[in-house]
């Protein structure tokens, strides 16, 4: 009888820790969703504030100059990008990113950054911004 | 004050939380079994209890903060049943050993996500920062 019973919170517990490893599996990808939006949303921003914005425009101009060097056009324009996420800019594209993302993964960042300290949140947004900018164009 | 925090680092903060919030809790257990060589069915049960309420109050996932709270209230009375049982006779775990390594399993998950994920620090209390 014992036995009987004491599956009951034998089979809880499962259920917690499945549920759990779900959730945590949910919240790994709408972290990645947002840093892919991010990206786009950084690459919008530069688009808007330069006239050769896009890569491809860049590497025109930059094969118009004679340079030939994709590796160095990548690395400029990697840097306009970074330019864009360190600035006052970054909370608008953040804003952008966001409402790009579903809504069940906007929650699940909404949740961290509403959750978070302050030093933790400025922590956590940097890190996207990093991770967009790293899987982006990397010299 | 550079608050950056690199991934070994978050990893540190992980194992720092493992090691205070969720083995620490478990060593009068592991007293008791160094002492005994073995460990006694109530406190098991009573371990138990305590581990599943602390599991859902961190966690952020309202099935599990259910699951949790039902398996404290199940220990908590098995504790009380316990309690009432002749003191000769062979008293049922209820499986509180093998819930305890699930319920640590999910603790370790939850962690993980918290500084490994979202980049807590373990000292990063929010009293103290906002």
């Amino acid at each position: 009888m014992e036995d009987l019973i004491g599956i009951i919170p034998l089979l809880l517990a499962t259920v917690s820790l499945v549920a759990t490893l779900f959730s945590l599996k949910d919240r790994v990808k709408a972290e990645k969703s947002l840093v892919e939006a991010l990206q786009v949303e950084l690459q919008k921003e530069i688009v808007r504030k330069s006239e050769s914005g896009s890569i491809v425009d860049l590497t025109a101009e930059g094969e118009r100059i004679g340079d030939h060097d994709p590796v160095l056009v990548r690395a400029i324009y990697r840097d306009a990008l970074k330019s864009v996420g360190s600035t006052a800019e970054a909370q608008s594209v953040l804003y952008k990113a966001l409402n790009d993302l579903a809504e069940k993964d906007r929650n699940s960042i909404k949740g961290t950054l509403k959750t978070n300290t302050m030093a933790g949140r400025t922590r956590y947004i940097a890190r996207l911004f990093r991770k967009a900018l790293d899987s982006y164009a990397k010299p | 004050m550079n608050q950056s925090l690199k991934r070994h680092e978050a990893v540190g903060h992980w194992l720092a939380s493992v090691g205070l919030n969720l083995l620490l809790p478990m060593l009068p257990l592991f007293v008791e079994y160094a002492i005994t060589n073995t460990i006694s069915s109530s406190n098991l049960v009573l371990a138990a209890s305590m581990y599943s309420v602390t599991t859902g109050v961190v966690s952020k996932n309202r099935l599990v903060f259910v699951t949790s709270m039902l398996i404290c209230v199940f220990y908590a009375a098995m504790f009380g049943h316990l309690l009432s049982l002749d003191p000769g006779k062979e008293a049922p775990s209820f499986y509180a050993s093998i819930v305890l390594v699930v319920l640590f399993a999910t603790n370790v998950a939850v962690k993980f996500w918290y500084h490994v994920i979202e980049l807590r620090k373990y000292t990063d209390f929010s009293l103290g920062d906002d």
